[in-house]
């Protein structure tokens, strides 16, 4: 009996130590393209790109874990192609191995930059582990920074690149950070967070141009600017990685279909994580989540089923992103609120919960933990709110769940 | 090289060598301790790394600020005075032999 894992990111990881916690008692073999130990991707656009977090402290586990845990790491091998007949894949380096079960949990990739110039030297994205120290190389030359795009990975960069004395200038093509998320209040947040720790914030320009010779040396916006950039960082978002799913006939559609444990259109496949596209019972949609409580709440899932227990996939949706001392955090998903409530504290924090029809959907809090960990607790059934006590920051916000009258 | 032993929901024991400088979520992460998930990676932001101080290792704790106290408030319907994350909790020689009660986890 055997189980192979392809992709030892988070979800992966995961799967392969819940499997065994589980007491599953064939082998598992963790397949990972990288050649480093498999590490937490948090980090790299925050502590570790600002190297301030020792390599030791990235790794997801120790080395002996995988010795310990009987879990067969393999680093630095690509899978090529898929068997669903004789459940086999093969590696890049000519070997083919057999499953019972497999988990594909291979993550997504960068979207990169086409405009003109974008294959010049000094443009860089971020990823994995490569990538940030790629960057941590490039940036000991380099003063100007251009950083494009203002979803988390442009804000996380373009704070650890200020706070590393850089003269950074971070460019949206929207009106404000975070705009197919989180709410105007948030974006104004983060816009002035931005502005007042130095940061050049230039909304609603979109790049024509890397200008360069052999190197980047500006970045051109339709309205006819140019930025001085001695490097580029894009983070313009991500597509799912479902090549190889793809190749071997399974449903695919901005990812790879999965039911409700996980399962792949065939069911001794399993897919998880970024690369997974599945039906969330409480949103009632179709979703591809990115984050790292998606990759491990679905390793548990898909790694439940295949010992034996079919339990469906109902995790409540959070994130958070650092930036700067700002801590940004979110439960649920805002898409297609109708209405917000905000309880700000003090100047610096703030909550802000999105509702649809009287229900909450989500919440998205700065600087205000204690509301984000409450709203956690009571959002996985989208519950109905008093939302004077929601707005009110001198009262408990507990109650605000447990006392719905006046809603 | 530290002795810090986990005390599971169970009531059985795991004691495991924690390496000075470490946080105490670390230490459990890489020995696998299931009910101590540290999801976030330990940067404060979401509570699965909940456990309980044995008392009488009380007074060699550094006290919580306010970001772990407030999501410990939050996250915690039965907090206790020695509730902590073990994320926030960065070992060092004085913590040979610390105990530890671990919680079955709320998420």
């Amino acid at each position: 009996m055997s189980c192979i894992i392809i992709g030892a990111s988070h979800a992966g990881v995961q799967a392969a130590a819940n499997l065994r916690r589980q007491g599953y008692a064939g082998k598992v073999i963790l397949i990972s393209a990288d050649t480093v130990l498999p590490y937490q991707r948090p980090p790299l656009s925050k502590a570790f790109l600002q190297n301030v977090l020792p390599e030791q402290k990235l790794w997801l586990r120790p080395e002996t874990f995988y010795q310990q845990k009987d879990i067969d790491l393999m680093l630095g091998k690509r899978v090529t192609n898929i068997d669903r007949e004789q459940r086999t894949v093969s590696l890049d380096d000519m070997q083919c191995l057999s499953y019972d079960k497999l988990i594909l949990a291979t993550g997504a990739s960068i979207r990169r930059l086409t405009v003109p110039g974008s294959d010049l030297s000094g443009v860089h994205y971020l990823r994995d582990y490569q990538d940030t120290m790629g960057i941590r190389d490039s940036l000991k030359k380099a003063h100007n920074v251009v950083v494009i795009g203002g979803g988390y990975i442009g804000l996380e960069v373009a704070a650890s690149l200020q706070k590393l004395g850089k003269n950074v200038t971070l460019l949206l093509k929207h009106d404000r950070p975070l705009s197919h998320i989180s709410n105007n209040v948030v974006s104004d947040y983060l816009t002035q967070l931005h502005t007042t720790h130095g940061v050049n914030i230039q909304l609603n320009v979109v790049v024509t141009e890397i200008i360069g010779v052999d190197k980047v040396l500006a970045v051109e916006t339709e309205n006819g600017q140019r930025y001085p950039a001695d490097m580029v960082i894009a983070g313009i978002g991500v597509v799912p990685e479902q090549q190889l799913a793809e190749q071997c006939g399974l449903d695919v559609n901005n990812g790879i279909r999965v039911n409700e444990y996980m399962q792949t259109s065939d069911h001794n496949i399993y897919a998880i994580g970024d690369c997974s596209s599945f039906y969330h019972p409480v949103y009632q949609k179709q979703l591809r989540i990115e984050s790292v409580q998606n990759a491990t709440d679905q390793a548990k899932t898909a790694s439940t089923a295949i010992c034996g227990q079919f339990v469906p996939y109902s995790a409540t949706a959070w994130f958070w992103s650092d930036q700067y001392d700002d801590k940004l955090q979110t439960a649920g998903l805002s898409e297609g609120y109708d209405e917000i409530v905000i309880r700000q504290e003090t100047e610096k924090s703030l909550a802000v919960f999105y509702l649809a029809q009287n229900q909450l959907i989500a919440v998205d809090t700065i600087n205000q933990p204690k509301s984000f960990m409450i709203s956690r607790k009571y959002i996985h059934n989208l519950p109905k709110v008093n939302k004077v006590i929601l707005a009110d920051k001198n009262q408990d916000l507990n109650s605000a769940f447990t006392e719905i009258a006046g809603v | 090289m530290l002795n810090i032993t986990f005390v599971l929901p169970d009531k059985n024991e795991i004691t495991v060598v924690a390496n000075e400088g470490d946080s105490l979520m670390q230490t459990a992460v890489d020995n696998d301790i299931e009910q101590i998930s540290g999801d976030c990676g330990g940067c404060c932001s979401c509570a699965t790394c909940h456990c309980f101080i044995d008392d009488k290792w009380k007074a060699k704790m550094m006290a919580a600020d306010d970001m772990e106290t407030e999501l410990l408030e939050g996250a915690i319907d039965n907090m206790q005075e020695n509730s902590r994350l073990a994320c926030q909790i960065f070992l060092n020689k004085e913590h040979d032999g610390l105990v530890v009660h671990v919680p079955e986890s709320s998420w």
